[in-house]
């Protein structure tokens, strides 16, 4: 990782979450590339971790909110109260008015309550009792979610699931990573991790970091290849919805960021094959009915879709 | 599938296109059929009627199929079947509701168009069969194209793509392929088949005739056109007198002439007769087709005219060859017994006071002349004594009437004479350069056997009508204004408006250049055209010619396909081409999905030794593909230095 920052920013977290550089990666791609993450996972896999300290190293302030299914949309946006000296309403901002919102749990919430999300998440800016107001600068959704399969749980829709640039899945860790947890908090290496993460960066640095992702770019070949995919997506016979050229752009804001990680000013067909899975995944819709998932969507249309012009 | 609604709109758009042309060869009550079958369609399509049911179309089957046998008397010929095939049409129409209804109907409209080149093949049928294939064609693309806006455009277009295409394989076939004959014929029944000069004259029969300004047949002189007044075309030779009638006799072949130097060279189309004769002028000496020259200067053809026959002749003024037999003779004085007393003792009388057949011939020629005889197309009915009748007290007629008196009156002083049929005169067109015979200059005159002098031609009618052979029968008939009074509108009536008359001249050139370079092109033809191109007539030859022929044409056609459709490579793509190539030789095979780098870590992994000039390669091409502000620029040839440097590392 070429820039010193970022390279920080990675090494900070994954003393948090070891053996999970991929996804930090990917995390920190979401944020170069001011998209919004959704990790999705069983629970105790460090989604929270992650997306704490995350906020943290970033230096951006931020706020929590855990999703239930009695959450309201004002708990999340704010809501206006009497102000009996003062004899009006007074606007008490909610958690949303931070630069990082945290939504942990998203899918318990209820579809009325998630959506709450969804202007500020496509707009940066909420209206409330008929008053646009605007949300702070860098702002970013970062919510995790357990996988729809579990109890409870309200699957978000398509619409919303777009909003995420990436979704990335923890997994469980390697033995390796695994034994050298352990070893902290009981082994030879226990030692005292401070709660918080210190900031590497502050709002200005992240916005500069943004700026120069921005300015990565790509031959007609690469951008080929995203057209070439993009295309096979919409072609595969056991794909119900392929990708929108919304996601088509997600796809290459995610390559853009990931580039940049990697310390170049323009992006490989590598980048793109690196970052297909975390953005496209979630967005593709297989066939109703058809043993595929998406995930071996992804993971075919990889293989098959030749990344060189036909040579 | 249902077939689209503009589909059924062609479809009655091509059912008067189909039969109108073939009106004058099937029962008139068609085209009721037609309005029925088409009517009762678009009652169905309307909702207000229903489909017919079996029952019904059994009925419609039996119905209209006996009154078409029971109409057309028998079904042997061509006709009937044609019938019958316009009736299926029409019958089809009635129950067409899904597109394999279509197709059978279209498959059954292109043999319907096909059946119309048997009754005619002039240029004008051949244009409307043209029009009519493309519509059809264009019925057969809208069918399959479904339901889609501007469908009936896109239709035609199509179709007239396909067709045009198909014009250089109809000219190869039409030069090439070989003409073969019929394997079966079926007999054309036409009724009417029979027109021109016939081989019986009664009175009348020749003013009919010129009541029609159709075709009789063209002729293009090798040489100077002779004037109108020697143009008198032979056709028939009428030698026999029953009652009134004038008949011809068996023709008897004559021997070949001792050498002649034929004056007059002319190529002749003869429209179909459904006779034998073919029109000569003077003594024919030779003609191009296989033909019975006969004794009395006149030809016949093996069978029945009945397409276009084209042939050239070769005649001679040259009469010395003309003889007569004292049989032969007695023959030529013959007279129906018993009839025109009046006339014959008149013909006695005068010869009597004469001293030579000659003088006797004028005399007779000066009285037509000085008498008050009136040419007319409209001749009072004569009865039994036609002639004395003629002669003496009508003295109205057309020129059957006056050479069938003038040979009477001839026979009866004993002087052999004998009635000729044929053709006079004709119309130059300046276009074409071919004198237009047509059935109007049909006519009769007669020829007398002077002793010393051999057969002389003699015409009454120019006694009483000299505008006739001068000039035509139009202008003869000017003041009576009978000509062609049955076909007002013949545009041979505004002859005087020059711009109508360049057109009717310049359409009468065209279809006789289609006559003799299209129709013409017989197998007489083909093969001496073949002959010519092929420097002889073996087959090979034709075949390597042809095979050679076709790839000349087919191969640039196939190359430019090749290239249009050959992936664009860059220089740079090209060579990477190369470099895939050898690694896969030397067992690494890049999948679809594997980016370069991957590609090139595998390289290295599985065989360090030859992975950096692998790698070198790899760096530079990515290096020139996927950065956008090259730091350096890398030529191809840089490229495949590389690529040669791997090759190297890759043999060792």
């Amino acid at each position: 990782m070429l820039n010193p920052i970022l390279a920080q920013v990675h090494d900070a977290i994954a003393q948090r979450l070891l053996g999970k550089s991929e996804a930090i990666r990917l995390a920190l791609c979401a944020i170069l590339a001011r998209g919004h993450l959704l990790i999705e996972d069983l629970p105790g896999m460090g989604k929270t971790t992650l997306a704490h300290s995350l906020a943290q190293s970033l230096g951006l302030n931020y706020s929590r909110v855990q999703f239930t299914s009695d959450l309201l949309p004002s708990d999340i946006l704010g809501l206006s109260v009497f102000d009996a000296r003062d004899n009006r309403f007074e606007f008490h901002p909610g958690p949303v008015f931070s630069q990082v919102l945290l939504a942990d749990e998203i899918n318990r919430a209820t579809p009325r309550t998630q959506s709450a999300l969804l202007e500020a998440m496509a707009e940066g800016q909420v209206s409330i009792d008929g008053e646009t107001r605007a949300l702070p600068e860098p702002f970013f959704v970062i919510a995790t979610q357990n996988p729809s399969e579990q109890m409870g749980t309200y699957p978000l829709p398509e619409s919303q699931l777009d909003r995420f640039l990436i979704r990335l899945t923890l997994g469980y860790p390697d033995i390796d990573s695994e034994l050298a947890l352990f070893q902290r908090v009981v082994g030879r290496e226990r030692q005292e991790h401070p709660k918080n993460l210190p900031s590497l960066t502050d709002t200005q640095g992240l916005q500069t970091l943004q700026a120069e992702v921005d300015r990565v770019s790509a031959t007609d070949d690469v951008l080929h290849y995203v057209s070439r995919l993009v295309q096979a997506t919409r072609n595969h016979p056991n794909c119900a919805l392929g990708l929108s050229p919304r996601g088509a752009l997600a796809l290459l804001e995610a390559s853009k960021a990931w580039a940049y990680l990697d310390g170049r000013q323009y992006i490989l067909p590598d980048d793109v094959q690196a970052v297909f899975s975390a953005v496209a995944e979630h967005r593709l819709v297989p066939v109703a009915g058809s043993t595929t998932d998406s995930r071996q969507l992804t993971r075919e249309l990889l293989a098959t879709v030749n990344v060189l012009r036909q040579v | 599938m249902l077939i689209p609604r503009a589909v059924l709109l062609m479809i009655f758009g091509l059912m008067p296109v189909l039969l109108v042309p073939l009106i004058e060869v099937v029962p008139n009550w068609l085209i009721g059929v037609y309005l029925l079958a088409g009517a009762w369609r678009y009652g169905a399509y309307l909702g207000k009627a229903n489909y017919p049911k079996g029952g019904v179309k059994v009925v419609l089957v039996v119905v209209s199929i006996g009154a078409l046998g029971w109409d057309m008397g028998s079904w042997k010929g061509l006709e009937p079947m044609v019938a019958l095939l316009l009736l299926a049409f029409a019958l089809k129409v009635t129950e067409l509701v899904t597109v394999r209804d279509t197709l059978i109907l279209i498959l059954v409209a292109y043999f319907i168009v096909a059946a119309q080149f048997l009754f005619s093949q002039s240029l004008s049928a051949t244009f409307l069969g043209i029009a009519e294939i493309w519509w059809i064609t264009a019925v057969l693309v809208a069918v399959n194209c479904g339901t889609q806006p501007g469908l009936l455009r896109r239709a035609l277009r199509q179709s007239g793509t396909v067709l045009a295409q198909a014009i250089p394989l109809m000219l190869a076939l039409f030069f090439i392929f070989p003409r073969l004959d019929p394997f079966w014929a079926v007999p054309l029944q036409s009724s009417g088949g029979v027109t021109g000069v016939s081989d019986r004259m009664n009175p009348g029969d020749i003013a009919n005739l010129s009541r029609s300004a159709a075709l009789a047949f063209r002729a293009e002189f090798a040489g100077p056109i002779p004037p109108n007044r020697e143009l008198y075309w032979r056709a028939l030779v009428l030698d026999r007198q029953v009652g009134e009638t004038w008949r011809a006799s068996m023709p008897e072949p004559r021997r070949s002439l001792p050498d002649v130097s034929p004056e007059i060279d002319v190529s002749i189309t003869l429209e179909p007769t459904g006779q034998r004769w073919l029109p000569v002028l003077e003594t024919p000496a030779t003609l191009s087709m296989p033909a019975l020259i006969a004794k009395s200067n006149t030809a016949f053809a093996g069978a029945d005219i009945k397409s276009d026959t084209r042939y050239r002749l070769l005649a001679t003024r040259d009469d010395r060859f003309d003889t007569i037999h004292p049989l032969e003779r007695s023959r030529l004085l013959q007279l129906s017994p018993g009839r025109n007393p009046q006339t014959r003792a008149l013909a006695q009388q005068w010869r009597g006071q004469l001293p030579s057949d000659r003088d006797y011939m004028d005399a007779v020629f000066r009285y037509f002349r000085v008498q008050p005889f009136y040419y007319t197309l409209n001749p009072p009915t004569l009865g039994a004594n036609g002639v004395d009748e003629f002669l003496f007290t009508t003295q109205r007629g057309f020129c059957e009437h006056y050479a069938g008196a003038f040979t009477e009156l001839m026979r009866a002083a004993g002087i052999p004479a004998r009635v000729v049929t044929g053709y006079q005169g004709g119309e130059l067109n300046p276009v074409s350069g071919a004198v237009v015979v047509r059935q109007y200059d049909a006519h009769a005159w007669s020829e007398v056997w002077l002793e010393g002098q051999g057969w002389v031609r003699v015409d009454p009618t120019a006694a009483v009508a000299p505008d006739r052979i001068e000039y035509g029968l139009e202008q003869a008939l000017a003041e009576e204004g009978s000509f062609l009074e049955n076909t007002p509108l013949s545009a041979l009536h505004f002859k005087n408006i020059a711009l109508i008359n360049a057109l009717r001249l310049r359409l009468d050139a065209l279809s006789y250049e289609w006559q003799s370079w299209v129709l013409g092109f017989d197998r007489n033809t083909q093969s001496t055209l073949l002959t010519r191109l092929f420097q002889g007539n073996e087959p090979w030859k034709y075949a390597v010619t042809l095979a050679l022929a076709w790839a000349l044409v087919m191969l640039p056609l196939a190359f430019r396909l090749w290239w249009s459709e050959r992936p664009k490579v860059s220089p740079h793509d090209r060579v990477l081409g190369d470099f895939l190539s050898l690694m896969s030789r030397h067992g690494f095979v890049r999948e679809p999905g594997e980016s370069l780098a991957h590609f090139q870590g595998r390289i290295a992994s599985a065989n360090p030794r030859g992975a950096k000039e692998a790698s070198a390669f790899i760096n530079a091409y990515s290096a020139h593909q996927y950065q956008p502000n090259k730091a350096r620029y890398i030529a191809a040839s840089e490229l495949k230095r590389l690529l040669r440097e791997c090759k190297r590392r890759f043999k060792a």
